[in-house]
């Protein structure tokens, strides 16, 4: 909402400047964004008339005017006292009075001086309204400003202030509730509350001619559940003209166009009463007289931006009483009865329509216009005679029209209760408790006169009568509210909450949450956060078949875009995305991880909401940080996989089970899904190479995708079971530790291999620890070598060197029923 | 005749001693002078041939030569080892300009970080942390929050629907009703609600995710003076003691007093700067009393229990905190970013 402080001026007493008004208001609520100044950069304009006009003597083009400025003015005038100025113009005429730009002025982008065109002296510049910042009227001819409807203005004038050509424009930022606010009376009733100064409303008043509406036109509502109020009014005869100035500038102001006086009327009172309105071409309205009803499905009319526009039975239709089409209710007009050059008789409408109704209406075509914003937000149903009245006094006043007696109301019975006004109790003890305040008496009804809301004392407080025009103050709270901004926030005391004390602390699922990033991050991987919504795409880039379960995802009816239009089931296209990024970048060592949630759908009820699953994602690409004295190792599978086994001992969690995974997604041979008993924790693997050339990255990266519910119940159960360490006594005796290489076939798992020796090895066996790997064809086809220390520990005594022998020969028998022999 | 054997002992020990370069030569030296067959061992058996008058000032005299001896070997001994270990230190110097070995920390996402240090600072007054869906129910993220189908202040948040029924979160919110239905009739409530919302608008200050954190508190005598100290409390732990808040008048559907919270600017301590547009505050968060309508929803009397709730940005918070001046790099995740939190 734009509004100029003069046209502000008009209905309340302003004693600052609109600077401090602006920031007056915003205090009190009504946030002032901007304060334009459209003619800033403008000085030193005077209007002057043109006395003479010659011929230019070297250029057909141009003419020289000779300017009387008025008294008091004497810079470069010539012997008869007449300024002399050169101009392209071609509308200039002897006589006229124009805005003149002297020596030494600005005017929109440029600086004027005097100089000589075509040899001819020129002291300044003749001025158009685009030159003067001034938005120029539908109708207006190219050229000069020609000020002659204006006889106030003579040669002279300080053109800026006559003109009100800077004069100050508020830019408002209204918050919903306030929607009152698109009005500039209501926004001067706000003023006046906030400044305390006077109100002058707009006093309504004009002739009515002989003719009685009732005679001349009709109107039948035939769905008052979506209009609830719909007046008629005619007024005749009238001259369609262009708009006085200063209506011109009231409008411009709030960034409407002037067209002509009927349509600028209509606009003008729209905006001061925040109360859209209607005017049909009365001899264009067949049968004279309007039907109100819902539309047809498919039924189509022309609205006055000339565009075809399909209905349906949700949007409401003013009809002519051949039941034609003539415009979508508070949305917009019909070319067919619209106001042209030729109009004499106008048909006023004035409506109330149901809010919601024009809500969908607007949205369904896609129009939003100044008429249907303040229809859905709700007009004051109480105002709309008044609105009418107020237009026919403005269309004979500037038209010249003739209003016919009298006006049709239908008015639905229902609906008029809506005219009684609420009342709605203020109690200031309870101001001061919610408040925490210590405010009077005095100081709490006083915002209430401020603004003129009326009340009768009580045996607790007030009960106080709210004005129609306000209806987002319906509860003893919104009064509080009242009370509150026009107090100022800033009497509002600091002081903190007592009462009984509350235990701040965090579940443990959120402690075990950011154990889980605190020790990634120790670990050297850094976080990032990617969007919860991804392309449904990205299920075609990790190569799921079509079954695949991933690929049954929550997907967002109305998306930005595609990349944005299914929910994540994985975090896996985010980070490889990102890694993707990064590489671009030449950013090529990575080490990152995401922490968030992924959505799978439960069931199609429309109430049940998708699991979402907390779940973890690591990507490794590239080389750990190398240094001079060392190089990086690859980020491959045991690289992560080590991450992983730290991760895991820090929460305290063992016996992880990694099988070789199955994923489109990861190489076959270098991925494993990870178990903790029964349950599936995720999976750990190098990128497929067909998915890493999907994504763009190039080298092959290695990821990791938990379930962190899962990894929580572990945690939980092993901290359960014993409160997540054991304490053992350190042993007193010193271990036995003997190597032992085994060759064996590639088939053998390590793990395999492991739980065979540590059940072979009996209880003295107290560690095994792999410290080699080694293939060679030397071997046998297909063998490796696994070279082990073992640790032999008793806690009561030191082992005998028989008892060991026995722990190994057991040891070796289990390897060797594997196929395997010791590595000679 | 002894007395001069022993003078010339002593002198040449002296020398030899001196001239030794290893300890190899000490012990030759220790040999040739106090073994078996060494010089004192001789001049100790001559001493037999001494007059009784002689022989204790010549078996005092040996002993002072064998002592000194002693000394002297160790002495040397010390001073040769000494010297060796310099020469192995010397021999051992490093650059200690040269970098350390290379052990990479991680980092915590800068969003994350300002979530941390929200719960920390609301654990410390009190609160408890309460979680709930993305895909959220309408019920909760609009009606719980007294904005009914078609209120027009629904725009204010224009959201990613999965159905008629189903919506992305457009605020974290819903959390707090769903807080309330759990702990009815229990007071007081005390609780934030970190989290991920959506709403649909992409552009260079509007990101369709990020992250708010909401806080609600219930119960009796709650008051609008309890809500500003409150944020004055955490704007402080938050940007630093010198900060002061301001209140300005606002709406939303689900307070009333509603306010919008600004704080004075950081950069500039309140005297106007680029940052704060030359206002020297700057808006923070939004905040009010929580409406009777969205008490009453959950079972609280609203004669009988007030409350009040706030909600912040993070992603404005971080950005404010750390001089961060495009939103986009928050989540491009360009580990260059990343790594200098």
């Amino acid at each position: 909402m734009l509004v100029s402080y003069d046209w502000l001026k008009r209905y309340v007493d302003i004693n600052v400047s609109a600077d401090v008004l602006a920031e007056k208001l915003t205090s009190a609520g009504i946030t002032v964004d901007l304060v334009h100044y459209p003619g800033e950069m403008l000085s030193n304009i005077r209007a002057g008339r043109i006395m003479r006009i010659d011929k230019h003597p070297d250029a057909d083009k141009l003419v020289v005017c000779q300017l009387d400025m008025g008294e008091g003015y004497t810079d470069y005038l010539n012997e008869q006292g007449w300024l002399q100025i050169v101009t392209g113009a071609t509308n200039v005429r002897e006589g006229q009075v124009v805005p003149v730009a002297l020596h030494n002025s600005t005017v929109v982008d440029k600086k004027i001086t005097k100089s000589k065109l075509r040899g001819v002296a020129s002291f300044g510049m003749l001025c158009s309204k685009e030159e003067l910042n001034v938005q120029p009227a539908v109708g207006d001819v190219d050229g000069i400003w020609i000020l002659d409807d204006m006889p106030e203005i003579q040669p002279g004038a300080d053109c800026i202030a006559a003109l009100l050509l800077n004069d100050p424009v508020l830019e408002l930022d209204l918050t919903p509730n306030r929607s009152d606010c698109l009005s500039v009376i209501n926004l001067a009733r706000e003023v006046s509350a906030v400044l305390g100064t006077e109100l002058h409303l707009p006093e309504i008043s004009y002739q009515e001619s002989e003719r009685q509406v009732q005679d001349l036109a009709s109107i039948k509502v035939q769905d008052p559940d979506l209009c609830p109020r719909y007046l008629g009014r005619l007024v005749e005869d009238l001259q369609i003209a262009p708009s006085p100035y200063w209506l011109q500038h009231c409008l411009a102001s709030a960034g409407v166009r002037s067209i002509n006086n009927v349509v600028d009327v209509s606009n003008f009172v729209m905006l001061e009463y925040g109360c859209p309105m209607h005017t049909f071409d009365y001899d264009t309205l067949q049968g004279h007289g309007v039907i109100v009803r819902r539309a047809k499905a498919g039924e189509q009319i022309v609205t006055l931006d000339e565009q075809e526009r399909e209905l349906n039975q949700e949007n409401l239709l003013i009809c002519d009483a051949a039941d034609r089409g003539i415009c979508v209710a508070g949305v917009m007009g019909g070319l067919n009865t619209e106001i042209t050059e030729q109009t004499k008789n106008v048909f006023l409408e004035t409506a109330f329509f149901n809010a919601v109704s024009i809500r969908r209406t607007a949205r369904a075509l896609g129009l939003h216009s100044e008429a249907s914003q303040r229809y859905e937000k709700g007009v004051n149903v109480a105002a709309i005679d008044d609105v009418s009245r107020r237009t026919m006094q403005l269309l004979a006043e500037l038209c010249g029209g003739k209003p016919a007696a009298g006006c049709i109301d239908c008015f639905a019975e229902e609906a008029q209760a809506k005219l009684q006004p609420l009342q709605v109790p203020l109690r200031p003890a309870r101001v001061n408790a919610l408040l925490g305040t210590d405010f009077t008496d005095e100081e709490i009804i006083s915002a209430i006169e401020a603004l003129k809301f009326a009340y009768n004392k009580t045996a607790d407080g007030w009960l106080v009568t709210i004005p129609l025009w306000r209806q987002d103050v319906s509860l003893e709270v919104d009064l509080i509210e009242e009370v509150a901004r026009l107090q100022g926030f800033g009497r509002i005391p600091t002081t903190l909450p007592y009462g009984a004390m509350t235990e701040g602390k965090r579940t443990a699922k959120q402690r075990f949450a950011e154990h889980v990033k605190t020790t990634l991050v120790g670990l050297g991987a850094n976080e990032v956060i990617n969007y919860g919504f991804v392309s449904p795409r990205e299920w075609d880039r990790l190569h799921l078949a079509a079954d695949d379960k991933l690929r049954e995802n929550v997907q967002i009816l109305n998306p930005l875009n595609e990349e944005q239009s299914v929910m994540r089931t994985t975090l896996l296209p985010g980070l490889l995305k990102t890694a993707a990024r990064n590489a671009s970048r030449r950013n090529q060592d990575l080490l990152l991880f995401e922490q968030g949630m992924v959505f799978w759908p439960k069931a199609e009820a429309a109430d049940e909401l998708p699991d979402e699953l907390s779940t973890l994602a690591v990507l490794g690409l590239g080389h750990t940080p190398a240094c001079w004295r060392q190089q990086g190792a690859a980020y491959d599978y045991f690289q992560l996989k080590g991450l992983l086994e730290a991760l895991l001992a820090q929460c305290k969690v063992h016996g992880a089970v990694y099988k070789p995974a199955q994923l489109p997604y990861l190489h076959p041979g270098r991925s494993a899904a990870i178990y903790l008993g029964d349950d599936y924790l995720g999976c750990l693997g190098e990128l497929h190479p067909s998915v890493q050339a999907e994504y763009e990255l190039p080298l092959r990266p290695v990821v990791l995708e938990l379930n962190l519910e899962t990894l929580f119940q572990a945690a939980e159960m092993f901290q359960q079971l014993n409160g997540g360490a054991v304490y053992q006594k350190l042993p007193k005796f010193p271990p036995a530790v003997r190597d032992m290489a085994v060759v064996l076939d590639k088939k053998v798992s390590a793990a395999e291999l492991e739980a065979k020796m540590a059940y072979a090895g009996g209880k003295y066996l107290s560690n095994i620890a792999l410290f080699d790997v080694y293939e060679s064809l030397a071997l046998g086809p297909n063998r490796r070598s696994l070279a082990y220390n073992l640790t032999f520990q008793r806690p009561d005594g030191t082992l005998t060197v028989e008892e060991v022998n026995e722990a190994f020969e057991a040891i070796l028998a289990a390897v060797q029923e594997l196929g395997g022999e010791l590595r000679s | 005749m002894i007395f001069d054997k022993i003078k010339e002992i002593r002198a040449a020990m002296e020398q030899e001693l001196q001239e030794a370069a290893s300890s190899e030569q000490l012990r030759d030296l220790k040999v040739k002078f106090l073994g078996k067959k060494g010089s004192i061992s001789e001049i100790s058996k001559s001493m037999g041939k001494l007059s009784p008058e002689e022989r204790p000032k010549a078996g005092q005299l040996v002993n002072e030569l064998r002592q000194a001896l002693e000394q002297n070997l160790a002495r040397r001994q010390q001073e040769l080892a000494d010297k060796a270990l310099q020469a192995q230190l010397a021999k051992e110097a490093v650059d200690v300009t040269l970098p350390g070995q290379s052990l990479k920390l991680g980092s915590k996402h800068p969003l994350t970080l300002v979530m941390d240090e929200f719960k920390e600072i609301f654990l410390g007054m009190g609160y408890t942390i309460a979680e709930g869906p993305q895909v959220e129910l309408d019920y909760y993220n609009f009606e719980r929050m007294n904005l009914p189908a078609d209120h027009p202040a629904r725009d204010m948040q224009d959201s990613f629907y999965i159905d008629a029924k189903r919506l992305l979160r457009t605020h974290t919110s819903p959390v707090q009703a769903r807080a309330m239905d759990r702990l009815y009739p229990q007071v007081p409530v005390k609780v934030i609600s970190p989290g991920v919302v959506y709403r649909r608008d992409d552009d260079a200050t509007h990101s369709p995710m990020f992250h708010q954190v909401e806080g609600l508190v219930v119960g009796e005598n709650i008051s609008l003076a309890d809500l500003k100290g409150t944020l004055l409390n955490f704007v402080r732990q938050m940007f630093g003691e010198e900060r002061e808040i301001r209140l300005r008048p606002s709406f939303f559907p689900f307070t009333e007093p509603s306010v919008e919270v600004d704080i004075s600017c950081m950069l500039c301590g309140g005297s106007g700067c680029r940052t704060c547009k030359d206002t020297g505050w700057i808006e923070i968060l939004g905040a009010g009393m929580v409406h009777p309508n969205v008490l009453k929803m959950s079972g609280y009397d609203p004669e009988k229990y007030t409350g009040f709730a706030f909600g912040a940005g993070v992603e404005r918070i971080a950005m404010l905190k750390y001089g961060i001046d495009d939103l986009r790099v928050l989540f491009e995740n360009d580990v260059r970013f990343l790594q200098r939190f």
